[in-house]
């Protein structure tokens, strides 16, 4: 999906006022490749890779003509195939665009390494068309690759014309050789632009075409970045390039496709007159939802009526009012977003509309305004400081999901000027619910009392926040028989895989999610954690704790680490021994590890132990405070990491 | 949209009927449905299918309806909201209608679905067929909500009736299968997966024309388990196929034995490869030109299909029954398994190998043999078979790496079809033995500074061979090095790779080997004088317990045989205070030998595990079990030093 529907109403809006123009053509209309050029040569610095662009052509020009504007999309490729998974991961080309877009120019060959060229039969292309999506799509598959080959492809598209804002990455899993991006445009258009991650700075030329500007970004040599490191956000470290309509002098127009206008619009669109009989469909939808005295108790509730009532799904057909999207019982995103400002008007619960954009996606920018950023939805309740999803539906209040926290988001509020309510916008940073909130607790309780090579093993283990939502929403949307084998699988991380004597749960379902932690309660026997070697037992306690995550060999370490969220984990061990029995080697149990940032200590774990007579108790806590660590903070970052993964390790010797 | 036309009384009928019976069952349906279903989200009513089988114009025509009908049972139920059906050049849509049906204040209120999308159907690893997919998006849901659709088709070609599958996601309450059939024309049908008779069966007639019906009633959602041999296994369905029929005294045979079905597939291959292709005879007789046997030319194109001819389907209508030309194939570089077949067959002959035929096969997915079922729902794929005297070697293109002389192991155990001159002849894969695909490893290890430091080489023979190259691919880098570390990986999490080798991955007949050098923390256990390790630094099988309560075979993708030697250096001021003893377990499932050897200085553990049986029935789980649980407790003992 190229575009949501939020962002279309407004993509006009720029240009409309635009100047009558005369129709004119686009520039690279007669651009072909070299028909002759058909020798297959590779500098020696890729002769070894995989996969190489050597050339990525990209030329975008605006086309205004009357009130219409359009754009005309070119893509000229030519990528070095030198291995078998090269071939599969070239040989089918898919071109994606909208209804209302077209396929000006579709061409594709192969030249093979004896210089053989192979051309894309028209007659090959396939075109398929979803209407849900509102997209087509062409697609062929390449003749005659082999390794060593050269394949190379242009295309042109007429589109709808990008004018709020477009991030396109140039830099690849593979290396660019060359890489040439040219945006063209009426001269008295002004576009704003932004380099990340180390790409040069645009060049404007005037002069090459009449009446229009190119502006032009060109890099040689790009190399590749692995896409291969876990907790990392590989998306925002490529280069990076950003454009957007800014100004149109033609009508003095000026920082244009700008948040605060679009916060405007947006509150005006959502917040309609009701007439009587609508208010009377809202008043009566509000009646059915729970009462409750504590505010964020109230939100949950609302929450939750909604969406047990009203299916959310992006390309439901927009309703004719509100009182339609109670009746169908169905909202897109707009519709979506108009149902809950409506209800919460009723219950006077003080809001803003959040729109941002997932941080492992693009970068959200505050000092560059880019309507990409607002393709997620949220509500914020300034009062308590908590946030609400309106479109996933198996988060509840103060929970919403991860990738699109810890960013910035515009912020929509309403204020009243003489009588009038309006939108107005502002950038802010939104919070993750911390790891006071996702915090997991395990109770384990290791009895060696009655068999000293079965021990009895009890585990009470408490997910908390985004921890736990990752198991409670199951039991809703799973039969019986599959919600067992789930629980069973998940169980199985901290049971060794041995099969358990009684599995219960606590707090499942969506009902829960938000407001109680889930809870599973395991109880197995301990004879694969325990291994006689003559006349002592050795037990793998570690193995109690669950398998842990490593970064044990991670020596060359590229890209900082971001995590999903904070985790803040409490577990404690008992070990209940045989009368007189002893344990040889519990200093094991003695950690400490900690990673420091700005004198402030962000993760963390420590471990410690107790004896009391036959009994021992280990306690250990572990936790992750914030979502970014810098790269020259990785050593002590993977310290703490392999920290619990060598408790993890841990095993006693057993004596009686 | 509306139905288009009521040009067929046999529809009316069947709505007519429908809509009745939902007008009897609607009051107080909800609590019954969640008293008898309290587990699930949504209850199918009705999934009915039926065939209209009539003579048209001096034709048969084939007419299908389907009515479906759901009713959500909860809040939660409300997600599901959309439902959705597929048709191609084959199965020609002819009208559809669809609606909520909800409880307006006690009265039946219907809601006609106005969002109707025709979307991308996408159907795995077919890259291009033509099915298109309707999806209809249901409006107004709540629990008590039912979602009703109704279709038709038209069968272009009486061959491909489909199969009905009595089963789903959801509970289904009630699910029919009719067929209305002229006398003229005689059916075939078979019923699997019902051994205590439980669909119902009627044949009766009805205004001149027979009418068979199937029915089943409360049929449980199917139950998701890993390893299955595949739903065709467990759920009850009914193959119908078209006999004969007779039109003005004239009998046209179509399906019902092996002959029928060999007759029908001829027509797609009997113009195959007539003509010379000059490039490709060039190409053949380039790479057998230094090939003295058959054999040797024969697995020359093999693999030089394999390397060359990479895997595309395009599926479009009876495409997905005719192989294209090979010199078109050798053109494009690219095809699907026909494609495959066909170029493998058109080489042999421009090689002069003789007996290289192309064979219909079905995948393991499909439990049928041809004997049972006559029809092209039998098979779903092709290969190439050469007879090499008394023997044949399957040659199949589809899958990059699998070795000359082996199957792809998803066609092992199932039978091959193929010309014999104007017969055919069928012949059974057979089930590649574990020996070939064993996976050989000799380990050197000691201890230095609490830490195990060894070297290692492992050799992947067979299909273990094939599948880990496959997945490797072309990753460089670290990617590779962490597939590798995977592959070699030993004891636990802190296993550190220090370096390695590949070897023979370009040479097919040798086993693809790695040689390494690791290390290994926190694995020894030292406690005062005395250290524990367990030589078992790889524990295969171990965590193959099967839940008690399994409905579904657990299969095998193929068997496996482990032949590991692990070599302890004891250091030097050490002496053996304990040796484990010796195992060795052997039934039909597993042979195991774990033999432990003191000398020089040295602990030899040799152990070999070899596997026996590629599917497992319910009735083996039991003893299966039992032989893991006695290898698992032979791999939890630890040897046990004495420092001097």
């Amino acid at each position: 999906m190229k575009k949501n529907h939020l962002k279309i109403i407004f993509t006009f809006v720029a240009i409309l006022n635009a100047s009558v123009f005369f129709g004119q053509e686009y520039s690279f209309k007669n651009y072909d490749w070299n028909e002759k050029e058909t020798a297959v040569t590779i500098p020696d610095q890729y002769k070894n890779e995989n996969e190489v662009i050597l050339d990525r052509t990209t030329k975008i020009e605006i086309v205004i003509s009357g009130k219409t504007a359009r754009q005309y999309h070119l893509l000229h490729e030519k990528i070095f195939i030198n291995s078998d998974d090269a071939i599969e991961r070239n040989n089918k080309i898919y071109i994606p665009f909208s209804l209302d877009e077209s396929v000006v120019l579709n061409k594709a060959r192969v030249i093979l390494k004896n210089g053989t060229v192979i051309n894309l039969d028209k007659k090959d292309i396939k075109e398929d068309v979803d209407q849900e999506k509102g997209m087509k799509l062409n697609y062929f598959a390449v003749n005659g690759l082999e390794k060593g080959a050269i394949i190379e492809k242009l295309y042109i598209l007429e589109e709808r014309p990008e004018f709020t804002g477009q991030t396109i990455k140039m830099q690849d899993e593979y290396p660019i050789a060359n890489l040439n991006f040219e945006l063209i445009y009426p001269k008295y258009l002004v576009f704003k632009t932004k380099s990340y991650n180390g790409l040069s700075e645009p060049l404007i030329d005037d002069k090459k075409i009449e009446n229009d500007k190119i502006l032009a970004v060109s890099e040689k040599n790009i190399p590749a970045l692995d896409n291969n490191e876990n907790y990392s956000n590989w998306n925002l470290q490529l280069k990076l390039f950003r454009y957007k309509l800014d100004e149109n002098e033609n009508n003095g127009a000026k920082n244009l496709n700008n948040f605060k206008e679009f916060a405007t619009n947006l509150y005006q669109r959502l917040n309609p007159e009701l007439d009587k009989k609508q208010q009377k469909v809202i008043d009566d939808f509000c009646a059915t939802i729970p009462k409750s005295e504590d505010l964020q108790g109230q939100i949950w509730n609302i929450e939750n009526k909604i969406k047990k009532t009203i299916k959310y799904d992006r390309y439901i057909d927009t309703k004719e009012s509100l009182s339609d999207i109670i009746v169908t019982k169905q909202a897109n995103q707009t519709d979506i977003l108009k149902i809950y400002s409506a209800v919460f008007k009723n219950f006077k619960v003080e809001n803003n509309v959040v729109l941002t954009s997932n941080r492992y996606k693009i970068p959200f920018d505050k000092d560059f305004e880019s309507y990409e950023n607002l393709s997620e939805l949220l509500f914020y309740f300034p009062s308590i400081n908590k946030y609400l999803t309106p479109t996933e539906i198996e988060y509840r209040i103060p929970l919403f999901p991860n990738t699109i926290a810890n960013n910035n988001g515009l912020f929509v509020k309403e204020k009243v000027f003489g009588g009038v309510s309006m939108g107005i916008g502002e950038i802010k940073f939104i919070e993750i619910p911390g790891k006071e909130i996702t915090h997991d607790i395990m109770n384990i309780t290791v009895d060696f009392t009655q068999d000293i090579e079965n021990p009895l093993i009890t585990s009470k283990l408490i997910f908390g926040g985004y921890s736990g939502l990752n198991f409670q929403p199951i039991k809703d949307f799973a039969s019986a028989e599959q919600y067992k084998t789930v629980l069973k699988s998940i169980a199985e991380n901290y049971t060794f895989e041995a099969e358990y004597k009684t599995l219960t749960t606590e707090n499942d379902g969506t009902d829960f999610i938000g407001k109680k932690p889930f809870i599973l309660n395991v109880a197995f026997d301990g004879k694969d954690l325990t291994q006689k070697a003559g006349e002592n037992y050795l037990f793998s306690v570690g193995e109690t704790i669950g398998k842990q995550m490593e970064f044990y060999q991670e020596n060359k370490r590229t890209l900082p680490v971001e995590i999903d969220y904070p985790h803040f984990y409490t577990r404690k061990i008992t070990i209940l021994l045989p009368k007189g029995g002893t344990v040889k080697n519990l200093e094991k149990f003695v950690m400490d590890y900690k990673t420091i940032i700005n004198g402030k200590t962000e993760a963390q774990f420590v471990s410690n132990y107790k004896k009391n007579g036959d009994e021992i108790i280990v306690e250990n806590t572990e936790f992750y405070n914030i979502i970014n660590y810098p790269l020259n903070k990785f050593e002590e970052y993977k310290d703490v990491i392999n920290a619990a993964a060598d408790f993890n390790k841990i095993v006693i010797v057993v004596m009686k | 949209m509306n139905w288009l036309k009521l040009s067929n009384k046999y529809i009316y009928y069947l709505t007519f009927f429908g809509l009745l019976a939902i007008t009897c069952n609607a009051q107080n349906s909800l609590e019954e449905a969640k008293k008898i279903y309290p587990d699930f989200n949504e209850l199918i009513l009705n999934d009915n299918q039926s065939y209209d089988l009539s003579f048209e114009n001096g034709k048969l025509k084939v007419i299908q309806d389907n009515y479906y009908e759901s009713m959500i049972l909860t809040e939660n139920g409300i997600q599901n909201n959309k439902e959705s059906f597929s048709y191609s050049e084959l199965v020609k849509l002819k009208e559809y209608e669809a609606f909520t049906v909800i409880n307006n204040n006690g009265k039946e209120k219907k809601i006609k679905v106005t969002q109707t999308d025709e979307i991308q159907s996408g159907s795995g690893g077919v890259f291009y067929d033509n099915v298109k997919e309707r999806q209809l998006i249901f409006p107004n849901l709540e629990a008590g909500a039912r979602k009703i659709y109704t279709y038709q088709t038209e069968f272009i070609d009486p061959f491909l009736l489909h199969k009905v599958i009595f089963g789903g996601s959801f509970p289904i309450k009630n699910s029919t299968l009719e067929i209305k059939a002229e006398k003229g024309i005689n059916i075939g049908f078979k019923v699997f997966n019902d051994p205590l008779n439980a669909v119902e069966f009627s044949k009766t007639e009805k205004r001149g024309k027979w009418v068979y019906k199937w029915t089943l009633k409360n049929i449980k959602p199917v139950k998701f388990e890993s390893n299955s041999p595949g739903y065709l296994y467990i759920i009850p369905h009914i193959n119908i196929f078209i006999k004969d029929y007779t039109i003005d005294g004239k009998k046209t045979e179509v399906l019902g034995d092996i002959n029928k079905l060999y007759t029908y597939y001829k027509e797609f291959t009997k113009n195959l490869n007539q003509s010379e292709d000059k490039n490709l005879k060039a190409i053949t007789l380039d790479i057998i030109k230094d090939k003295t046997t058959d054999e040797d030319k024969i697995k020359s194109i093999f693999y030089w299909v394999k390397d060359n001819i990479k895997y595309i389907a395009f599926e479009d209508g009876y495409e997905g029954f005719k192989p294209r030309e090979a010199g078109f194939i050798c053109q494009r570089r690219f095809g699907d398994c026909k494609d495959m077949a066909s170029i493998i067959s058109a080489m042999a002959k421009y090689a002069n190998v003789k007996d290289v035929n192309l064979s219909w096969i079905g995948t393991r997915e499909i439990p049928y043999s041809y004997n049972e079922l006559s029809t092209p729902a039998v098979d779903n794929h092709m290969i190439a078979v050469y007879k090499k005297g008394e023997n044949y070697i399957f040659l199949d293109g589809t899958d990059k790496e699998t070795l000359y002389g082996i199957p792809t192991s998803f066609i092992q155990g199932k039978e091959a079809l193929f010309s014999d001159g104007e017969k055919y002849k069928i012949v059974k894969v057979p089930i590649v033995p574990a020996e070939k695909n064993e996976v050989n490893e000799r380990l050197k290890f000691g201890i230095e500074k609490d830490k195990i430091v060894g070297s290692g080489k492992i050799q992947f023979n067979g299909y273990n061979r094939s599948r880990i190259l496959s997945r490797i691919g072309d990753a460089t880098n670290k990617t590779r090095f962490e597939m590798i570390k995977g592959l070699v990986l030993k004891g636990n999490n802190k296993f550190i790779l220090k370096d390695y080798t590949e070897e023979n991955i370009k040479d097919r007949d040798k086993p693809y080997e790695i040689n390494y050098n690791f290390d290994l923390g926190n694995y020894i256990v030292k406690i005062d004088k005395e250290i524990y390790i367990n030589l078992f630094l790889d524990r295969p099988f171990e965590k193959l317990i099967i839940e008690k309560d399994r409905i579904s075979k657990f299969e095998f993708d193929f068997l496996t045989k482990v032949n590991t030697q692990y070599e302890f250096s004891i250091p030097k001021n050490c002496t053996v205070k304990y040796l484990p003893k010796n195992f060795s377990l052997d039934n039909d499932y597993i042979k195991a030998d774990f033999v432990y050897e003191v000398n020089d200085n040295k602990i030899l553990l040799k152990m070999e595990l070899k596997q026996k049986k590629l599917l497992l029935d319910t009735s083996d789980f039991e003893l299966w079990n039992n032989t893991i649980k006695k290898i698992k407790t032979n791999y939890t003992e630890s040897i046990i030093l004495q420092e001097k």
